[in-house]
């Protein structure tokens, strides 16, 4: 753990608590309370750790094994307590959590490549399926029949990478490697209100793509901020771009580029405050000054070398790593708490503001950071 | 959107490479490759049908390049905008890719790195309109 300290404005995240779960974590979801993390070990099936403060427990709690492929998504509903998982399968599950154990419901998402992503609505009483198949589908509970319908959202013009839902329950973002972020209306009569006014405008049809925007990469993920009024998405050519909606669609976009390697997933601390991690294993942070976003920094300090060792010591493993290794120093750990790509970035307790959000990836690593 | 894709087509890539090759040809004549790298930065030929144009471009780049001497690369660098900086990065590949000046571009591109980091070169290569 490093000490954290603040420069004016901005502050470092520290990592409280983190813990290798498994040899590689495909993505992972809070309950409501952040006393327990569901994660996909890469593998079929969703594990359910424990988390009391600063520890984890290492044995998972429960193992929900019903998918047949990797679990690609999975979100957990803080008010219903649902699990929605998603599956390379091509499939998707509701669970219930009935007399301590986890019960699925098998939904038809009817698509015919992969799941990647899966996002309850603010409300709960929808959800949306990102696939390979060009398509999302977003399913409501149709009680006659007692099971989840699901409709299709079209458009893409290649795998929908990524999804999120506006406050509204209504609006829909997808981010897609055919390099465009959407905004599309995901209304379903029967279960949606009449939306009012919103930034797209009072007529939403479902599946009416209501903007589009470019962008010289792949759109890894895309995330409104907490009042609505915003959308961020990052992109495979090293940029976070920024979208104003508060003066009406398509809305002011920013492209801010930076110099490390892409962002693949991102999460709003606040209005003017925003953490993405990528390919550098590292959270960066951006934040909006005066209107204008730019990058401000990496969020994870760098750790000191193993300061103890004294100058004899250093010497002694200077050579030694010449004679082993035939180099001059044979440290192969990455100086950051993350030693493989984290993929997911979940908030622990969402709201207008963020403090402490957690991270999981490629190296089995679940990490907790405070703001 | 397309939009701004029909804008792209209509935009007069020879005429702006014309107005280049002046404002550096003049820079370079009065020994100021500082000015002649901003010049040739200009406008770039991005997306642009023309392979000519954007070889010409780039002979522009390579001419201003050539005359920088290696420990002037810094500052040269150093008094460029972001946007600008991407666009050198863009021509230093296609500057390797047609072996143009290999050794130079190869410092340079050491150089951009150091200040742009690795984002620079992962635009560089995603940039989907090609120079």
């Amino acid at each position: 753990l490093h000490p954290p300290y603040s420069s004016p404005g901005h502050s470092a995240a520290m990592s409280i608590a983190n813990l290798r779960l498994a040899d590689s974590i495909t993505c992972h979801a809070w309950n409501n309370n952040c006393s327990e993390v569901a994660i996909c070990p890469n593998n079929n099936q969703v594990q359910i750790f424990k988390r009391n403060g600063t520890q984890f427990d290492p044995e998972p709690l429960h193992i929900l094994d019903e998918h047949d492929q990797v679990v690609s998504g999975i979100d957990w509903a803080p008010k219903t307590n649902r699990l929605l998982t998603s599956a390379h399968d091509r499939n998707a599950y509701v669970w219930r959590f009935e007399q301590n154990v986890w019960k699925p419901t098998l939904v038809i998402l009817r698509i015919n490549r992969a799941a990647t992503h899966c996002k309850w609505s603010p409300n709960e009483n929808k959800f949306a399926v990102a696939s390979g198949a060009k398509v999302v589908s977003v399913c409501y509970f149709e009680v006659d029949n007692d099971w989840w319908v699901s409709k299709h959202i079209k458009k893409h013009k290649s795998t929908v990478l990524k999804v999120d839902w506006h406050p509204n329950n209504i609006l829909l973002a997808t981010a897609s490697s055919d390099f465009k972020a959407r905004v599309f209306s995901g209304f379903i009569k029967g279960v949606d209100e009449r939306p009012g006014e919103t930034p797209f405008g009072s007529r939403l049809p479902f599946g009416e793509l209501l903007a589009e925007y470019p962008s010289n990469g792949w759109v890894h993920s895309v995330k409104w901020a907490p009042s609505g009024m915003q959308l961020a998405f990052c992109s495979h050519d090293s940029t976070v771009s920024f979208v104003d909606v508060s003066g009406g669609a398509p809305g002011q976009l920013q492209s801010v580029k930076f110099n490390g390697l892409p962002v693949v997933d991102i999460l709003w601390l606040n209005e003017d405050a925003l953490v993405g991690i990528g390919f550098d294993n590292n959270p960066l942070l951006f934040s909006r000054n005066g209107g204008t976003w730019s990058f401000t920094k990496r969020l994870d300090e760098a750790k000191k070398e193993a300061a103890a060792a004294g100058a004899n010591r250093a010497a002694f493993n200077m050579f030694k790593a010449k004679v082993e290794v035939g180099a001059e120093s044979n440290v192969t750990n990455l100086n950051t708490l993350h030693q493989n790509l984290p993929n997911c970035l979940k908030s622990m307790n969402p709201g207008a503001s963020v403090r402490e959000f957690s991270s999981s990836g490629l190296d089995g690593i679940v990490s907790v950071w405070k703001n | 959107m397309g939009d701004v894709e029909a804008a792209e087509e209509q935009f007069d890539h020879a005429g702006a490479l014309r107005t280049r090759q002046e404002a550096v040809n003049r820079a370079l004549n009065g020994g100021n490759t500082k000015q002649a790298l901003q010049a040739a930065l200009e406008n770039p030929p991005l997306g642009c049908k023309d392979e000519k144009i954007k070889l010409d471009s780039l002979t522009l780049v390579t001419n201003t390049v050539s005359r920088v001497k290696d420990n002037e690369i810094q500052a040269h660098v150093d008094q460029l905008s972001s946007f600008e900086v991407d666009t050198l990065m863009k021509f230093i590949y296609k500057g390797l890719g047609e072996a143009q000046e290999c050794g130079r571009y190869l410092k340079w591109h050491e150089v951009v790195t150091n200040k742009a980091g690795l984002g620079v070169i992962v635009r560089a290569i995603a940039e989907r309109r090609g120079l």
